[in-house]
């Protein structure tokens, strides 16, 4: 161990981080050591009155404030989820099902209506319940528009009822 | 962790609220001592301390047992105290008043004064609260608090290396000032 170890050990970082054996032979050099003596004494001094720093007062109303504010906390969050188990699922929360039932009407709306005129429908039922047969277009539009609506019901309801 | 600790943490976690106070009691001291070096104001120390307990209480199931509570908690406090300090130095540049000096210690660092009897601790934590920020918080925390190095790297999201740097420039400063 020579001088520009020890001086080095000094410099380098935290005492704790190095082997024993590497900081006993420090040591001994130091000790045997005009120049790294004291400077290792002052840094192991400077180590010591750090680790000595005595804590600072905190104030005196700390504790019961922090559990003051947990209490509120805690009382809050039971407050929430009582709340949200006693509330019924308004319409606006549960409109995913009504898409879905909306969707179903509308596209059995369509398949009846867009039934070709010679058919079963459109021949004998259509007439004599009063419903008039509309053109491919218009059912294809109604069609696809009722199994939008269809298919955001079944897809919605996932994110949108586990929210609530 | 001690088993007093951990004894302490699983009664919160089923439920016992008011064994948390013992967490509070046993290093609010520690705590705040290691926030008002860091943000060197006492109310926003005050501030950031009890925002840290109240975040270990709500993170509790995020707490891992099997170390020691204290490194926890004390990450939480640095991440704190961290925000608190961006958070008033944006505030101090949209109000004007320069940087320089809001970094200063202020007359609350100066706090300790009627606490330390020993003029050498006093002259030491005057050192240390002269220190930057980053090493200040990792003499507290390496030196006062004994957390390993690898320990302050995670509570301040940097590497070891340069936490060894941080302790290094911080000795530095530090044998300067006091030979003075």
């Amino acid at each position: 161990m020579t001088c520009a170890h020890v001086l080095g050990l000094i410099d380098a970082g935290p005492f704790a981080d190095y082997p024993a054996a590497h900081l006993r032979a420090a040591w001994q050099h130091a000790q045997q050591c005009a120049t790294c003596g004291p400077a290792l004494a002052a840094a192991t001094a400077l180590t010591d009155d750090l680790a000595a720093l005595p804590q600072l007062t905190p104030p005196p109303d700390l504790r019961g404030t922090v559990m003051a504010r947990i209490a509120q906390l805690d009382e809050a969050t039971a407050h929430a989820e009582a709340a949200s188990d006693a509330r019924p699922p308004s319409l606006v929360q549960d409109w995913p099902a009504w898409a879905t039932a909306l969707g179903t009407v509308s596209a059995s709306a369509a398949i009846i209506l867009w039934m070709p005129s010679d058919g079963l429908v459109g021949a004998y039922l259509a007439p004599r319940l009063g419903l008039m047969t509309i053109s491919a277009t218009a059912g294809t539009a109604s069609l696809a528009a009722g199994l939008v609506l269809y298919a955001v019901g079944l897809f919605a309801p996932v994110t949108t009822r586990s929210e609530s | 962790m001690s088993d007093g600790d951990r004894a302490i943490v699983q009664a919160v976690r089923r439920g016992d609220r008011e064994a948390f106070g013992e967490l509070v009691q046993t290093y609010q001291g520690r705590l705040f001592g290691l926030v008002l070096m860091m943000v060197r104001e006492r109310a926003g120390a005050e501030e950031v301390t009890q925002d840290a307990f109240v975040r270990a209480y709500t993170h509790l199931d995020q707490y891992d047992e099997r170390r020691p509570f204290y490194p926890w908690l004390a990450t939480i406090a640095v991440r704190l105290a961290q925000n608190w300090l961006h958070q008033r130095a944006r505030t101090v540049r949209r109000e004007g008043t320069p940087l320089d000096s809001a970094a200063e210690p202020s007359a609350e660092a100066s706090a300790p004064r009627a606490i330390l009897a020993a003029e050498r601790t006093h002259t030491l934590w005057r050192a240390v609260a002269a220190l930057s920020s980053g090493e200040r918080t990792a003499v507290i925390l390496y030196y006062r608090d004994r957390l390993a190095v690898q320990q302050i790297a995670r509570a301040l999201g940097v590497t070891a290396g340069t936490i060894k740097t941080l302790l290094f420039r911080a000795r530095r400063h530090l044998r300067e000032e006091l030979s003075q």
